[in-house]
Parts: C-alpha cells; sequence; structure tokens
C-alpha cells in the first residue's frame, strides 16, 4: 500500500533544527474579502493546537475575533488565542505536484497581550505552528531523522 | 496573472531552501531582524516588520506572497 507523503524541509529557527511545512492559506471572513497567500509553520508536537502566528496573519490580513480569546504560553511567554473557522490549509505532497488538503474545523491565531511588553516583544518572532490536532485530525505520523536530514508527515 | 496554489507552495519551498542554505550567513547579515525573502533574493529587512512589509508592498509584491522570517540573535535560544 502506497501511503501519501508530506514532505518537510529540515532548518534552523533560533539555534534549534526543525521540521517545516509550506502551507497554502485561503481564507475567508466573515465580513470583508477573501484572502489568501504562503506562509511557513514548524511541526511541534509539543503544541496541542494548530495557530497561525501574528506576523504571518498580519502578512495575510487575516483579523482575529474580538469576541472569544484564551490565554495561552508559548514559548514562556503569554499570548492571547483567538480562534477562526472558514480557513482553508493545503500543502504540497512528496510528488510536489498533488495538493493535499489539511484544513481543521478551527485554526488559532496568536497575538500579543496588548499591555503586556514581554508578549508583545515575543510573540511578533513566533513562527506559525503546525500543532498535535492537525495530525490527529487528518491522522497523520511525523517522521523526524535530524541525523540524514530527512522529515515527513505520513498519512496512515 | 493569479497563480495557483501548487505554484505559490513551489516557490515558497524554493524560499524556504535558501533560508535554509543560507542561515547562518543571513543571521550574521540580518541578526534580530525580520527578512522577506522572494525567489530566493532577500527583498526586504529591517526590525520592524510593519517596514518590511511596506518595502515589499512598494515593490509591487503582496506580502502574502513571500516569506518572512526572524532571524534570532545567535546567542538566543528560543524553546517552545
Amino acid at each position: 500500500m502506497i501511503r501519501m507523503k508530506i514532505p518537510l524541509l529540515i532548518r534552523k529557527y533560533s539555534e534549534g533544527l526543525k521540521p517545516f511545512c509550506e502551507l497554502h492559506i485561503r481564507y475567508t471572513p466573515s465580513t470583508g474579502r477573501p484572502v489568501r497567500g504562503v506562509c511557513h509553520a514548524f511541526v511541534d508536537t509539543g503544541s496541542p493546537i494548530t495557530f497561525i502566528s501574528q506576523t504571518d496573519a498580519n502578512r495575510l490580513n487575516i483579523q482575529p475575533s474580538k469576541v472569544s480569546s484564551r490565554t495561552m504560553r508559548i514559548g514562556g511567554s503569554p499570548v492571547l488565542m483567538y480562534s477562526v473557522k472558514n480557513m482553508k490549509i493545503k500543502v504540497m505532497c512528496e510528488d510536489n505536484k498533488t495538493i493535499y488538503d489539511l484544513s481543521l474545523p478551527t485554526i488559532g491565531l496568536a497575538f500579543p497581550i496588548q499591555n503586556n511588553t514581554q508578549s508583545i516583544k515575543n510573540a511578533k518572532t513566533l513562527p506559525s505552528i503546525i500543532g498535535v490536532d492537525m495530525l490527529k485530525y487528518h491522522k497523520l505520523a511525523l517522521y523526524f531523522d535530524v541525523a540524514n536530514d530527512i522529515s515527513y508527515l505520513e498519512k496512515h | 496573472m493569479v497563480k495557483s496554489e501548487l505554484q505559490q507552495l513551489q516557490e515558497i519551498r524554493k524560499d524556504n531552501e535558501f533560508l535554509k542554505e543560507s542561515y547562518d550567513m543571513l543571521r550574521r547579515k540580518y541578526s534580530n531582524q525580520y527578512i522577506a525573502i522572494k525567489n530566493r533574493n532577500i527583498i526586504a529587512h529591517d526590525r520592524d516588520i510593519k517596514k518590511v512589509m511596506k518595502l515589499v508592498s512598494e515593490k509591487n509584491i503582496n506580502p502574502a506572497d513571500v516569506l518572512i522570517e526572524f532571524l534570532h540573535p545567535k546567542d538566543m535560544i528560543l524553546i517552545l
């Protein structure tokens, strides 16, 4: 049986080597114009949720809903995590020709707490992250062979 | 011309590979700054992300189509 693979790129982020995935984002807000664009996110099994960083959200012109958020700590710094729906996330498969839909019912948007200097400073430099929720929802296994520079997500 | 999803993903993949190959050199040059990469070139850099997006837009490039990365200083280890 052939299993679908989504290739990841192992590269430096800060001082660590992390598996990155390129994402195509298409988002239709409840009001305003639809947006589309690309970003890269690293696969982090330490994160329970998948989220788009503030930098990527601003770049893609994705605005968080002001009504619902919760506080989370990322990299030791508190952030406000908003949820958005209607976001389509697509990735490229191993053959570099096939597109696979990795959308989730909701995706997080990590924004800083406005009156917290540390939060503002750190949130700006955070990357977007693919969390365990996406791996579980799409039944994906993570292969991460850092010694041989090979990493991918494999569909069960 | 509106590029297909596949074309956009192929392009950002190449830029991600460029970042991988050049990370140490880029960090020496642009430490503590945001860099914008398009077609394996640095098209803008600054400490302020808003300025980087403005510089990208001034080149008639949509910031949504470029790879933007913050380059942490060498001595900073970020554990997420």
